[in-house]
């Protein structure tokens, strides 16, 4: 049921079993969980059914990219810019492109700091299955190398500590199919035990008085008019940046804010970037040849959103030995045809590295791909969120975004690099032209909305905001839902992610709501 | 290691500079020996691009301008009997494995490479 919070009488009380705040893709997705389970469920969601602009200005603040040796870019458009805040949030404009974290990625990692889950990839099996079938989406082998069959073959990357890895694109969202995301949304909004409160801002968590629980949520309309929300269990929902300021923002009783007694909240921001160069035939350009395409390239460099695609990392075993974090070359189609030096660099490969290929090979068949590429952050504290002086239409404080990159994220940038040039000459698959100065780095990273860590998961309250329920630390019936618990990022688009610890914690809530 | 090597690899650059510009006896030589790919090669390759390339290494690595020195380098362990292609390729991987690359004109190269494109340079 869909209800226009303007239309209650001030001061009304929302009553439930479990309030979720946040109406996008993680608070939908917990809230079908119960759908059968005889548990009253309210969607608190700050937008209304479209999008407003006094509503998406609630997002509005201050950020600022940040790099080594003082290189900085204004950011500011960047917190209204990669989120979306009405019924549906963000997957309303999300592209659709799931894939699960690598089991790198949840691996305690001595040459990345702060690295590790409190669980393993394989722990979270079950719920990526549940996430894809959410999406609808074939399932991820928790083995990559199973996934490629002789219907669907992945490029030969010989013994290169290289792997091809698949990804899918949903239907499942408002950028590629408004009518099949408006029935996702509705699959919530029609069943009988949930109800949906539009234009319910979420303006402060109050706990009680010991602090060790909530007693309930401060609701408010932009036209002032304030209510309050009780519920056995509360989760947020409200995406990786907004997550952290409603936490850092409820300190009547805790004075640093809720979850924040080790100044964590806020910390180890950690988003996605692209970087790449395309200028065209007579500028500079990221690209790449490759040697082995023997026809399969299709699935590479698919470019129209639909379906599978397959991008190329390192293997587990690779980053382990060459001490790499983890890191993806995602080829996009040709647009401009090498000439001059780079067509007499692509000849000379072609002659050379094709003369060890076996005589069935088609030798003429040498690929040139732009490309862009990712390597993953590590959690650095200094990156973070604060609160600042200025205040919202609800009288919130704003945040400030400090996206630090540090001396370590650019050294490990180039060593990525270099590992993709050494393993591809090595075993005869092809180079890398790669322009990119250092200097040019901050101002060339293509900002993904993506938002990871700023309520990181960690078994220990010294160490992580949430426990590996996705629980606060302390506070015994708040949970986070979201990519903000995420401790590292990766280098996966994070939304199957969060789609699957959703799923984890819905058979945690409903045990709990069982007891 | 010894000497028909020599000959040899003046054949491939003869393959990759198009021939012109060696000595007639050479020339003769050369196209007499040119392996398959070779002269696969030598129909697509841009002379003067890699020639290009094989300049911007020599103006860094100014000790290989001497052909004798370079070509000596190229054929190293070299065998009379090996596919000059294949014996190439195999130094090419090793070059990476091993570290020995050059950055040029925004690609990373081996040492290999971007002698042959020197000895281009220096032959065309």
């Amino acid at each position: 049921m869909l209800i226009d919070t303007r239309d209650l009488p001030p001061n009304s009380r929302i009553e439930a079993d479990l309030a979720i705040v946040g109406g996008g893709i993680a608070g939908i997705a917990l809230a079908r969980q119960f759908e059968q389970s005889g548990a009253d469920v309210c969607i608190l969601e700050s937008g209304g059914e479209e999008p407003e602009k006094s509503v998406q200005d609630l997002y509005s603040g201050s950020a600022q990219m940040r790099g080594p040796g003082g290189m900085s870019r204004n950011i500011d458009e960047y917190l209204t810019s990669s989120r979306v805040r009405f019924y549906g949030g963000s997957g309303n404009a999300w592209g659709g492109k799931c894939v699960p974290l690598d089991s790198a990625d949840f691996h305690e990692r001595s040459w990345v700091p702060n690295s590790g889950w409190p669980i393993a990839r394989e722990e979270l099996q079950p719920f990526y299955d549940r996430a894809c079938d959410l999406f609808e989406i074939p399932h991820f082998p928790a083995d990559v190398s199973a996934h490629w069959t002789a219907e669907r073959p992945a490029v030969d990357l010989g013994d290169a500590g290289l792997q091809s890895l698949p990804r899918y694109f949903t239907r499942c969202t408002g950028a590629t199919a408004e009518n099949t995301f408006s029935d996702f949304k509705a699959s919530v909004a029609d069943s009988a035990r949930t109800r949906v409160y539009l234009n319910a801002n979420v303006r402060d968590i109050r706990l009680r008085k010991e602090g060790r629980s909530v007693e309930s949520l401060e609701v408010a309309t932009l036209e002032g008019v304030s209510h309050e929300a009780r519920a056995r269990y509360y989760v947020l929902a409200t995406g990786g940046i907004e997550n952290a300021r409603l936490l850092l923002a409820s300190n009547s009783i805790a004075r640093n804010g809720i979850g924040n007694d080790n100044d964590l909240v806020g910390r180890f921001f950690q988003g996605h970037v692209t970087l790449g160069l395309y200028e065209g035939s007579a500028g500079r350009n990221t690209s790449f040849s490759l040697c082995r395409l023997d026809g399969h390239f299709g699935l590479y460099v698919d470019g129209d959103r639909q379906g599978a695609q397959a991008v190329i990392g390192p293997t587990w075993e690779a980053q382990q030995q060459a001490r790499l974090r983890n890191c993806t070359l995602t080829p996009f189609e040709v647009w401009y045809a090498a000439h001059g030096s780079s067509k007499a660099i692509l000849d000379m490969t072609r002659l050379l590295d094709h003369s060890l290929e076996p005589a069935t090979h088609n030798k003429s068949d040498i690929g040139h791909f732009q490309f862009f590429f990712m390597v993953e952050q590590s959690p650095n504290e200094r990156s973070r969120i604060t609160l600042t002086d200025e205040r919202d239409g609800l009288g919130m404080p704003r945040v400030h975004l400090d996206w630090d990159f540090n001396e370590t994220d650019f050294m490990e940038l180039d060593r990525a690099i270099a590992f993709f040039r050494r393993e591809l000459g090595r075993t005869g698959q092809g180079r890398i032209e790669w322009p990119l100065l250092r200097k040019e780095i901050i101002d060339n990273m293509s900002m993904s909305r993506h938002h990871n860590g700023s309520t990181r998961m960690h078994v220990s309250p010294n160490r992580g905001v949430v426990n590996a329920d996705c629980r606060v630390h302390d506070v015994s019936n708040l949970y986070v839902s979201g990519s903000s618990v995420f401790p590292t990022g990766g280098i996966a688009n994070p939304t199957l992610t969060l789609a699957a610890l959703t799923m984890r914690l819905s058979d945690h809530l409903e045990q709990k709501l069982r007891s | 290691m010894e000497t028909l090597s020599r000959r040899r690899a003046l054949a491939l650059l003869a393959g990759l500079s198009g021939i012109a510009v060696l000595p007639g006896y050479l020339r003769t030589a050369a196209a007499a020996s040119l392996p398959g790919p070779l002269a696969d090669l030598t129909e697509g390759l841009d002379v003067e691009a890699a020639a290009r390339l094989g300049r911007e290494y020599l103006d860094r690595y100014r000790e290989n301008r001497d052909i004798e020195r370079l070509l000596d380098e190229l054929m190293k362990d070299s065998e009379e009997s090996s596919d000059l292609p294949a014996f190439l390729s195999r130094k090419v991987r090793s070059d990476f494995a091993e570290g020995r690359v050059v950055e040029i004109q925004d690609w990373q190269i081996s040492e290999t490479e971007a002698r042959i494109f020197a000895a281009i340079d220096l032959t065309s």
